[in-house]
């Protein structure tokens, strides 16, 4: 057998938590699939730990085992493709969302993506916001074509569920929420729609509801639309050009001052 | 050259708050390299007021230096971006894959000590030493199977590395005990089989005894084999920089460095007997 036969041979085995390989053989006493079987077991007690950390508090909602148990079908149908192990999980959302059968794991689901989000803010590159001072030598013809990117980090998510009070419930609880006993309040519900900023202008995440025009309006713009493109699309809805422009040009400033947005 | 840095620990989040408030009397301070391959925020931050005032060296754990695989050229320029930033004494990762064909196991698997892995990794560690433009330095890894095609001793797999490459090793004194014990081998003729001149730093972690076998846990104080394995390897070796991992269950500041004063102790005493 070839190094990379075995290496292959290796790893199918502990992805599938399959006995010990042939081409392995344990040293001495005692059982070898004993000592096969830890790596099997750190293998998912690892990305388990790994999705822990990533979302503490949906996993302060299921509590450790609760937890361990939720995540294993996801460990086990997507092994990790990932050099730091920080960066696995990111499917977990839709995954959850995919075999949601009631209100919680509806929640749940929100949840996970909300704290994705969180957890993509935390270590972003700190990007280079643009102020308004930065927009104060553009002249009036040239307002038209300014186009904008989000900053590194800058998360959107719309939530119909609770989901972001559970995790100020769990975040207010700390280390008791994950400390093995399931958190369960508040009790999912189902909620209007709420759009959501997240940001981290410094160190420190943030996150704020936006209306939802103002939610749209920011998406167009981080979807690639000109100024002068979202103040079109506003025109349909406002009483005249004029007050499109103004509530886009509110929009506008409090987006860069906020450090949300780069000019492209 | 062998720059010993003294006496370290391994930097951890936990820990962030207690160093940047009391700057303790840690010679120098080890990273995990993957936990600040980062655009930027709290874990750069943090790093970078460290090393203000402590040495730092970078320590991977996905480098996958064994996988057959290709190397992965990106990470290894994200280690580059992230030493030309925190300008690390010295690089280290593990004898190790982990994973192959895109998928990562994060785990250290152990390799066969073989002829074809060492012409496998050899042209691998001169690669990964030009492009991070300095001498890797590999550590050796607890593993609890062997593999039915090894021809050598892990000791003579490393000795050959060293000799074939001029990469550097890193003695992890607790995973030479727990191999040893799990494969039945005496751990001083490893430490006695390692060539001096290729060490550049020992590790010192707990470890779990399960009687029959040894498992390499990080989560708790080193145990009083290892520092008595350690001794010997600070009379044969010298006093190379030493560095305490805690992984799991890991403690208050303070009590780390009262187990790095341990380790203090052990090397007095065991040079001076040496002397």
């Amino acid at each position: 057998m070839t190094l990379t036969e075995l290496e292959r041979a290796v790893q199918r085995h502990v992805l599938t938590g399959g006995p010990l390989p042939p081409a392995l053989a344990a040293a001495v006493a005692p059982p070898a699939a004993e000592r096969w079987q830890i790596y099997v077991e750190a293998y998912r007690l690892r990305l388990s730990e790994a999705l822990a950390a990533q979302y503490p508090a949906l996993a302060a909602r299921a509590g450790r085992e609760g937890f361990a148990e939720r995540v294993g079908a996801f460990i086990a149908t997507t092994p990790s493709r990932h050099r730091s192990i920080r960066d696995y999980g990111g499917e977990l959302a839709a995954h959850l969302a995919a075999g949601a059968r009631d209100l919680e794991d509806e929640m749940r689901a929100e949840l996970a993506a909300f704290e994705w989000r969180l957890a993509a803010a935390f270590d972003a590159a700190p990007g280079a916001a643009t102020g308004p001072a930065g927009l104060a030598d553009v002249a009036p013809p040239d307002w038209p074509g300014l186009r904008f990117r989000g900053v590194p980090g800058l998360g959107r998510l719309t939530t119909r569920t609770n989901a972001v009070a559970v995790w100020r419930a769990a975040t207010a609880a700390g280390a008791a929420g994950s400390a093995g006993t399931p958190l369960s309040e508040p009790a999912a519900a189902r909620s209007a729609t709420v759009e959501w900023l997240i940001l981290r202008p410094a160190l420190d995440t943030e996150f704020r509801s936006l209306p939802d025009d103002e939610a749209a309006a920011l998406d167009r713009l981080l979807g690639g639309a000109t100024f002068g493109e979202l103040c079109e699309a506003l025109a349909a809805t406002r009483a005249d050009e004029a007050t499109a422009a103004a509530s886009a040009a509110g929009w506008l400033k409090g987006w860069l001052l906020a450090g949300a947005l780069e000019r492209v | 050259m062998r720059p010993a840095l003294g006496f370290g620990l391994g930097l951890r989040p936990p820990h962030y708050a207690a160093i940047l408030e009391t700057w303790p009397a840690v010679d120098w301070f080890e990273i995990i390299t993957e936990n600040y391959l980062v655009g930027g925020g709290r874990p750069l931050h943090h790093l970078d007021a460290i090393r203000a005032r402590y040495p730092v060296v970078m320590h991977g754990v996905s480098l996958s230096i064994g996988s057959t695989a290709p190397l992965d050229l990106a990470y290894l320029a994200s280690v580059r971006r992230l030493a030309a930033r925190c300008e690390p004494e010295w690089i280290s990762d593990h004898l190790c894959w982990t994973g192959t064909d895109g998928s990562n196991l994060h785990d250290l698997m152990p390799l066969p000590y073989t002829e074809e892995a060492l012409a496998h990794l050899c042209p691998r560690i001169d690669r990964v030493q030009e492009l991070l433009a300095r001498p890797l330095v590999i550590e050796n890894v607890s593993s609890y199977v062997s593999y039915t095609g090894s021809a050598m001793s892990e000791w003579e797999f490393l000795a050959a590395l060293a000799a074939r490459t001029g990469c550097r090793l890193l003695l992890d004194v607790n995973n030479v005990y727990v191999s040893s014990r799990n494969h039945g081998f005496e751990p001083r003729d490893f430490l006695d089989g390692v060539p001096v001149a290729a060490v550049q730093q020992f590790h010192l972690a707990g470890h779990l005894d399960l009687g029959t076998h040894v498992i390499d846990t990080h989560d708790a104080p080193v145990r009083d084999e290892v520092w008595e394995l350690y001794a010997h390897a600070l009379r044969r070796f010298g006093p190379l920089s030493t560095l305490l991992e805690r992984d799991d269950n890991i403690p208050p500041l303070e009590e780390l460095l009262a187990e790095l004063d341990r380790a203090r102790t052990v090397a007095q005493h065991a040079l001076s007997e040496a002397a």
